[in-house]
């Protein structure tokens, strides 16, 4: 356990002085400016949060996790750092659970900001009285962050070269079987759906505990994918 | 029962060792042990050195074969790593992170506890000659700091095994002095180190023992001055650019181990069976004649040229390596 939290560390300063911060910063000023506007067309309030939650959950969070570790494996492949860290007595995939360590917790934080921010936008004076929709909205969003950072991860050990283009595949092809009967349980988006309860009426969902199990199914599949992937494969190129 | 056998296990030891890469040949069949000291391993571009040190490394499993360091197999033995100081031939580093910082946290990567990391890798990196730039972003650094910040990080958990691929690669003089008298300070205080270079002289200048790498396969291992006299054995070619080529060839000619001349534009090319005989001479016939010599060198000064002369002299036993005696 130790390497990985080294590695977070490292994690954690690399993300701190790098510029893709301000990525994730910029995805989250988004649900809260998007409910703005809409509050200017809708006149009903849970309808509002609803809508946003529903984009931002797919949209905006996912890939915030995407842009920050869909490269995890890539960019120690490209600059090839990867050479001072697994020549150390550590396992291989430290440096994945290092990277979740340290941006998971960073990708949470910046939009349980955003959705509070939002929430307050959406129900003003009205928000005491309507907080089970934060907190139901806080932990699909918990859900959406460590399966999507499963789901990055697994991509970047599988796929690190362009790992970026393969998770955004991902999100906008196969998320979107989250409307076929049966083949949405491999949704993201739909269990996070019926975490949330935010999803249009006509979109039938499971329960909250069932999108917790699909969730926890989920990301142990990607991530236990990604351990094995990263322990595994050879990625050194033939040099001198 | 399996203690007292890991005791006497030489820090380094491949056995039988093969790595292809798909169709691609990295090293083919390198049995090699290597003991407490310097050895310089070394070879053109391309011969299989980094593909040996990335699997003394633990970077790659053999195809075949095993590498072992202290008789386990680094590949697999996580905790003989903690005894293991890798420096890459590559430059880049986490261009985010101070030389501090990063130095400290591959300190604590091997093993060195947190309280102690900071202290030993501001401590490495002293030595090494950085103090100016401790706490300097890796981001601003020459390719000569780089080198010594990884050579820091190598050395900062006070490793047995040292590996070090190419380390005095783009380093000024003063860097390179530097790095030579650690190197020669860690022998001294029984380190094993390996040194991949493709450059002769700057192995010269770090150790006797040198290991030929050339084309996957060890050509010859031993003695530098064996390899140089096995070298010698062959013709050697001098190339002078100077005033008046053609009264320098007509004296060179004079010496009994000369054996062809031949001319070029504003220079001459000599080939000897004795370079050394003829460096003395050539001084002296310079003098003599009162030339103006603008250049001199050997195109032979190079590692290609070395392995040439060694895959020529041993045809009918490609990778048998030639020992070198000591």
């Amino acid at each position: 356990m130790q390497p990985v939290m080294i590695l977070a560390r490292l994690a954690w300063l690399r993300l701190w002085r790098g510029r893709t911060k301000w990525v994730t910063a910029l995805l989250a000023i988004l649900p809260p400016c998007f409910a703005a506007l809409l509050m200017t067309e809708k006149d009903d309030a849970v309808e509002v949060w609803q809508i946003t939650l529903f984009f931002a959950l797919r949209a905006a969070v996912l890939l915030a996790v995407a842009v920050h570790l869909a490269s995890s494996v890539g960019d120690e492949l490209d600059s090839k750092t990867y050479t001072y860290l697994w020549s150390r007595p550590m396992r291989r995939s430290a440096v994945l659970l290092g990277k979740l360590l340290a941006i998971a917790p960073t990708v949470f934080a910046a939009f349980a900001l955003s959705l509070t921010a939002t929430w307050l936008v959406v129900f003003q004076d009205q928000a005491g009285a309507n907080l089970e929709w934060l907190l139901r909205g806080l932990a699909a969003e918990l859900a959406v962050v460590i399966a999507g950072a499963s789901i990055a991860l697994a991509t970047s050990a599988l796929v690190p070269k362009r790992p970026l283009a393969f998770v955004l595949g991902y999100m906008m092809f196969l998320e979107r079987l989250e409307f076929v009967p049966f083949l949405q349980q491999i949704s993201i988006a739909y269990h996070a759906s019926a975490i949330s309860a935010a999803h249009p009426p006509s979109f039938v969902v499971g329960t909250a505990t069932s999108g917790v199990i699909g969730i926890l199914v989920l990301s142990t599949f990607w991530l236990g994918l990604a351990i094995w992937r990263v322990e595994n494969a050879e990625y050194a190129l033939p040099d001198g | 029962m399996n203690a007292p056998v890991r005791m006497a296990a030489p820090p380094i030891h491949i056995e039988a060792c093969s790595k292809w890469y798909g169709q691609v040949l990295g090293i083919q069949d390198i049995t090699l042990t290597v003991k407490q000291g310097v050895v310089g391993l070394l070879g053109p571009n391309g011969a299989g050195k980094t593909t040996l040190m990335k699997l003394l490394a633990g970077l790659l499993r053999p195809s075949r074969g095993r590498a072992l360091l202290f008789g386990l197999p680094v590949i697999d033995d996580l905790q003989v790593r903690r005894r293991l100081g890798y420096a890459p031939e590559h430059e880049g580093v986490y261009d985010e992170l101070t030389a501090r910082e990063f130095v400290t946290l591959m300190a604590e990567l091997s093993g060195v506890p947190r309280a102690r990391a900071r202290d030993q890798a501001s401590a490495a990196l002293v030595d090494i000659g950085l103090e100016n730039a401790i706490d300097r972003r890796l981001h601003g650094f020459s390719k000569g700091m780089r080198q010594r910040t990884k050579l820091a990080s190598a050395l900062v958990h006070d490793p047995d095994v040292i590996l070090l691929d190419e380390p005095l690669t783009g380093c000024d003089p003063v860097a390179r002095a530097n790095i030579i008298a650690r190197i020669r300070a860690l022998a001294a205080a029984g380190k094993t180190i390996v040194i991949s270079s493709h450059v002769l002289y700057e192995v010269e200048a770090l150790t006797q023992e040198i290991v030929l790498v050339h084309r996957g396969r060890v050509l010859a291992e031993g003695n530098v001055y064996r390899i140089r006299e096995l070298i010698d054995q062959h013709p050697h070619r001098v190339r002078i650019e100077c005033d008046r080529p053609r009264e320098l060839a007509a004296r060179v000619l004079g010496e009994e181990h000369v054996v062809r001349v031949q001319f070029e534009d504003g220079a001459v090319e000599i080939e000897t069976r004795s370079p050394d005989r003829l460096y003395d001479a050539i001084p002296r016939i310079v003098l003599d004649a009162g030339l103006a010599v603008r250049s001199l060198g050997s195109p032979d000064d190079n590692m290609q040229a070395v392995f040439d002369y060694l895959t020529t002299a041993t045809p009918s036993k490609p990778g048998k390596p030639q020992k070198g005696g000591k």
